[in-house]
């Protein structure tokens, strides 16, 4: 078991100065936090560097190690890094410590330097190479160290004909310890050609065999050509099949140079939007908080208007039934002057008695009245100048918003950034032509592959020549050659017990992976419909219904839980079990499916670092679903857009 | 040895049956020590010298029985 007990990063990416992290040597989960920008992938590339001297990039590019020196440190004067890993394997503490210098400006004199303690013993810079290809493979290190952004390639193995699946198939088979069967069966062809040309050579020396190991020695050295040539164009086969990938990935870049601008226009637009709607609301806010020194007031206030109105709509009653009063005196007093009602024109008598009260106090009393009136009206106009209505939740409400979208914006201009990085680093020329040159490449692999195929037939014709001629001088029955033939024979038979033990240990292998990755998948999918998963010759796995039908269409989700649990039964049946560092795993995931993904965890490696945000997992979760296994937490914090701090804030379990 | 070796072990001696060696767990553990050992390693050479003197032990046994 390969375990990671402390990693040391100094001036290396985000990191300024000295800041360490102790894995512990217990078995369970230990969660880094941190939010983009913060250093978590550079925790990744920090392992990697150690280990192999090679740091990745998005799209798993390699990136020249000396950029990743801290820009703080780099302006205090600094040129180097350094990165120590401490690993244990077996109850032996592997210390790494791995350096990069540039101390001039145009970075010509690059040097990485690398010292490797075993056990406390300094090695020598041969046996470390050999040590730490030993310790980790690098083609195998995907499957400890990866990047949940980049699950969705293990949806090439369901492609059989893929070059991508082909690369992943091949570093599956590592894992589950398959090369060693394929050297065997390889390094015994190799020993068996040259035992048959020792027996030919025994046979030459008599005269009963003579004849038979000419024909052999023929055969032999037919056989050595046929199968030298085989063996180059299968070189020329790679080499032309790696100048395919690096075409392809280059065509592939362009089509994502087009997708990153219409990611970005994309961003950008919603940026926009976002601040206006922030504008928008900021203003609304600002309006509601430049009355809120009305709001203690209001219930008061409201109680005034309330008794001022009332009062008006006395004052109004009191002056209209005045004016009502004073109409009607005028009327009688025109009717008693002219002897004539003015209403109905009839005659009235001038002794009849029409005077009712005092013309001049009425009038008093209307002035007054009317005064009054005017000074209600003018104080509930002041009053209803003043915003009466309670703002305050309303406000609270729209902060909250606003609120919202400043996150919203934050995440938005993060995405930005991210995208705006990955265009300033992809090529534009470079493709031109690619296309062209890729014709080129798939012709000339069918050619060879065309080749190969004949080629193949003449050594399995050979081959069959040889064990004939073979037959026949085992059949001599001379003494002599019994060493030989049986060295011969002993060596034919385990190459060929090597090359069925490949296909019959592969054929278990997929049967265990996808009885494992079944187990796992049944433990994190919240679709209990689906009854399994089945694999296929690449390891690719699809989803099968509980009515028998495989789901073609599958969501990202979905795809994301699939490679989970071909990560998880990869690592159930590998020789080499190590620890897990997932970066970003949650991103495509649902909270019910984050909660089972957690719990699940401690099944998948002994040893499990996730490093998340916080909103891909919260802390509550991780603590919910790990308990005891939840080992330690730590925060990657901001000091400053190059100055990251790792700070450890629960957990001693260690 | 861990669990999958042990396994690739179980199948090589069944496959090995036919050719009747003395002590077929012997050599086929040592070659699986062998490629182990050197699975990363791109000279084989070495590798195929202790292939050689592992199948040379079995010969020195069977031709001294016989």
């Amino acid at each position: 078991m390969l375990r990671v007990r402390s990693l040391d990063v100094e001036n290396f990416g985000p990191y300024y100065g000295l800041q360490s992290i102790n894995f512990g040597g217990k078995d369970g989960v230990i969660v880094v936090f941190g939010e983009n920008m913060r250093g978590k992938t550079s925790l990744l590339n920090a392992i990697r560097f150690a280990l192999f001297g090679k740091i990745l990039g998005r799209g798993e590019r390699e990136i020249e190690a000396h950029k990743l020196l801290n820009l703080q440190a780099k302006k205090e004067g600094a040129s180097k890094f350094t990165v120590s890993l401490r690993l244990e394997k077996d109850g032996t503490m592997y210390d790494i410590v791995r350096s990069c210098n540039a101390p001039d400006t145009d970075n010509s004199e690059i040097t990485i330097e690398t010292v490797l303690f075993v056990g406390g013993e300094p090695q020598s810079q041969n046996r470390t190479a050999a040590i730490l290809a030993e310790l980790l493979p690098e083609q195998i290190s995907r499957f400890f160290l990866f990047d949940g952004e980049l699950l969705q390639q293990y949806e090439e193995l369901l492609l059989d004909e893929s070059e991508a699946a082909r690369g992943i198939r091949e570093s599956i088979e590592s894992i589950l310890g398959l090369p060693v069967l394929i050297h065997g069966r390889e390094d015994l062809a190799t020993i068996l050609d040259d035992v048959r040309r020792a027996e030919t050579r025994s046979a030459k020396k008599h005269k009963a065999t003579e004849a038979l190991a000419s024909q052999l020695e023929i055969l032999n050295a037919k056989l050595l050509t046929a199968k030298e040539q085989a063996k180059q164009i299968k070189n020329e086969i790679a080499e032309l099949t790696k100048q395919r990938e690096e075409t392809e990935d280059l065509l592939g870049r362009s089509a994502k140079i087009e997708a990153l601008l219409a990611r970005r226009n994309s961003i950008e637009e919603d940026i926009d939007s976002l601040e206006t709607q922030q504008e928008e609301l900021s203003q609304s806010l600002s309006k509601m908080l430049a009355v809120s020194w009305h709001w203690p007031l209001i219930e008061g206030l409201n109680g005034r208007k309330r008794k001022l109105t009332n009062e008006y709509v006395e004052l109004r009653g009191q002056i209209k039934a005045i004016e009502r009063e004073s109409h009607l005196k005028d009327l009688r007093s025109t009717a008693k002057k002219e002897s004539k009602c003015p209403v109905c024109f009839g005659v009235v008598n001038p002794d009849a008695d029409l005077e009712f009260s005092n013309r001049s106090a009425i009038r008093g009393d209307f002035s007054v009245l009317q005064t009054r009136e005017e000074q209600v009206l003018g104080q509930i106009n002041l009053l209803n100048q003043l915003t009466l209505d309670d703002h305050g939740p309303a406000a609270v409400e729209v902060s909250r918003q606003l609120h919202q979208l400043k996150m919203e914006l934050q995440v938005k201009r993060t995405d930005h950034g991210d995208v705006m990085a990955q265009l300033l680093t992809s090529p534009t020329k470079e493709v031109e032509g690619a296309r062209q040159t890729l014709g080129h490449i798939i012709a000339a692999v069918q050619k060879h592959k065309a080749t190969l195929a004949v080629v193949q037939k003449e050594i399995n014709d050979f081959e069959s020549s040889i064990a004939t001629a073979q037959q026949k001088l085992r059949a001599t029955g001379e003494p002599s050659l019994s060493l030989e033939t049986r060295r011969r024979e002993i060596v034919e038979g385990l190459r060929d017990a090597f090359a069925r033990a490949v296909d019959r240990y592969r054929d278990e292998l997929r049967g265990k992976v996808e009885a494992d990755a079944s187990e796992l998948f049944k433990k994190l999918t919240t679709e209990p419909d689906y009854e399994r998963l089945v694999i296929n010759k690449n390891y690719g796995l699809q989803i099968q219904h509980k009515d028998g039908f495989m789901v073609e269409v599958r969501s990202s989700g979905a795809e994301h839980i699939v490679a989970l649990s071909l990560v998880g039964a990869l690592q159930a049946n590998a020789p080499l079990r190590g620890p897990l560092f997932i970066d970003s795993p949650f991103g495509r995931l649902d909270e019910n499916h984050v909660e089972r993904v957690v719990r699940s965890l401690p099944d998948m490696a002994k040893q499990v670092v996730l490093l998340v945000y916080k909103k891909e997992m919260s802390e509550h979760v991780a603590r919910d679903m790990l308990k005891s296994k939840l080992l330690s937490e730590y925060e990657l914090k901001r000091i400053s857009a190059i100055h990251t701090e790792i700070e450890r804030f629960s957990g001693d379990g260690l | 040895m861990s669990n999958p070796e042990q396994e690739m072990l179980k199948i090589l001696i069944e496959e090995v049956n036919g050719l009747e060696l003395t002590n077929p767990e012997l050599l086929v553990k040592g070659i699986l020590e062998a490629e182990r050992d050197t699975a990363n390693a791109e000279d084989r050479r070495p590798t195929h010298r202790r292939l050689r003197d592992l199948i040379d032990e079995v010969l020195k046994v069977e031709m001294g029985d016989s």
